[in-house]
């Protein structure tokens, strides 16, 4: 029963809205309407999930060893929770703005701005011509950052013609080509899961 | 000295990178800005749409990709509120929320531009692809209140849409997969013109899209952003930031250089030994 009711539940729920794609039958139309927008209250649910494990989780290391990272992690968490909860304005209430725009905000952009630096070196250390593939990518990767930035047009007015090209031709082409790969590939993959051949998800071996 | 080339102090590569990125935003150079034709196809879409059309924008803005896609969002709705584009706004991110009020915080009052009659915040709905699914299928289901819980029905903006396909334009701003989402679930079945404004390390993924006339309009990262500033004519943070953005990417250009200059000379020494 444990195993074959989210087999069944999924074959239907899968068959459903696949034929609602290809039929134009009212009932499927209208339940397969239904599932998705119990799927979106599904999701919104599982946030819950996601934050109660996130609790388990850290409580278990600050009771071991006092991690403060994960005493920061479960005290902002409850003070924004609380925060939404108590004042009815939720996200328009002035407290949760404030921390919003100058705690979490500029918290986030910092954390992704080190990427520049890291990438910065990543590319000195990665980028070097060791093989005639290697030799390619850098300069189609030197030649695109050249027709993206304004000084690239400086020193060369055609830097962006060439990027343009290299964007639209071969990148496309190969773009194209890996899309219908995994397309074709997550439609096996989701035939299996409808009818019942992919247990994975299910803890299944 | 080949060596030292070849392997420079990490801390170096960051002091000039640091150096190369404030210095502009001091005192700006000007550099040119090259108009793509993605962003030059946006703007002249946008720019085509006939007045009190309605257009929904999804957003999934979040702090991590805040610079590249907050001043796209900025632009393009500015451009939407001057010809007087109706707006409908809803968040597929769980941040996306605030950015959505911020924008009409910033610009409503300037436009004159009244909730419910002008424009819409729609609540932030969870499910990523199922959300947009969902938005595609049936948007008045989907959605009974804006985000400060006011029913829709009886708002004037609202009356107007029956489905997704009332909207003259989709706009996705996002630097994730929604731009995929989008494209399967309301251009594809609908027909309804859609823009993807993405951040730039998605512009590979999402180009052939534009290629394909799947996209009416694209905006990559900070320069898309910048791009349709200069074309709307009014500058503003993109723009501001392109000199520092071009810079930047000068000098990984030059580190890759120096690093393969070095690279090569080192093996045709070893070569010669």
């Amino acid at each position: 029963m444990r195993r074959d009711l989210p087999v069944w539940l999924g074959f239907i729920g899968g068959m459903v809205v696949t034929l609602e794609t290809f039929f134009d039958v009212q009932i499927i139309k209208e339940m397969s309407n239904s599932f998705l927008q119990w799927r979106v209250v599904m999701a919104a649910i599982a946030l819950f999930l996601g934050g109660g494990n996130m609790i388990r989780i850290h409580s278990k290391h600050i009771q071991r060893k006092k991690a403060v990272n994960s005493m920061i992690l479960i005290s902002s968490m409850f003070i924004l929770f609380f925060l939404g909860v108590l004042d009815s304005r939720g996200i328009k209430s002035p407290t949760y703005k404030f921390i919003f725009d100058n705690m979490y905000t500029p918290l986030g952009a910092t954390v992704f701005s080190m990427n520049a630096f890291y990438i910065a070196s990543a590319c000195y250390r990665a980028f070097r011509v060791r093989n005639g593939q290697a030799a390619v990518l850098l300069f189609s990767g030197v030649l695109v950052i050249m027709g993206t930035v304004g000084i690239g047009a400086v020193i060369w007015g055609q830097f962006p013609v060439i990027s343009q090209w290299i964007l639209k031709i071969p990148n496309s082409a190969a773009m194209r080509g890996m899309s219908m790969g995994a397309a074709l590939g997550m439609v096996g993959v989701s035939l299996r899961v409808v009818l019942g051949l992919e247990r994975g998800h299910l803890g299944a071996q | 000295m080949l060596n030292t080339f070849m392997n420079l102090d990490r801390r170096v590569i960051y002091v000039v990178l640091l150096v190369v990125l404030f210095i502009p935003l001091y005192k700006p150079i000007g550099l040119p800005l090259p108009i793509t034709r993605e962003s030059k196809a946006t703007y002249e879409f946008i720019d085509k749409l006939p007045a009190d059309s309605v257009v929904l924008m999804i957003n999934s803005t979040g702090p991590s990709v805040e610079a590249e896609l907050y001043p796209q969002t900025l632009t393009m709705a500015r451009h939407l509120m001057s010809k007087n584009i109706k707006i409908v706004i809803c968040s597929l991110a769980v941040e996306a929320p605030r950015y959505n009020t911020k924008l009409f915080e910033r610009w409503a009052a300037e436009y004159k531009y009244e909730s419910g009659r002008d424009y819409v915040i729609l609540p932030y709905k969870a499910g990523g692809e199922t959300a947009m699914a969902a938005i595609g299928r049936d948007i008045v289901s989907l959605y009974t209140t804006d985000d400060n819980n006011k029913p829709l029905a009886g708002m004037p903006l609202w009356s107007r849409i029956k489905s997704v396909k009332d909207f003259t334009c989709v706009i996705d701003i996002g630097g994730g997969e929604s731009q995929r989402w989008m494209l399967g679930h309301i251009q594809a079945p609908h027909k309804v013109p859609s823009i993807a404004a993405i951040t730039a390390v998605i512009l590979a993924v999402t180009q052939p899209y534009f290629s394909s006339g799947q996209l009416v309009g694209m905006l990559s990262g900070l320069n898309g952003a910048a791009e349709y500033e200069l074309q709307s004519k009014t500058p503003g943070p993109a723009a501001a930031g392109m000199d520092a953005q071009s810079l930047g990417h000068m000098w990984i250009v030059v580190l890759v250089l120096i690093g393969n200059i070095a690279y090569i000379a080192s093996r045709s020494q070893t070569k010669k030994k």
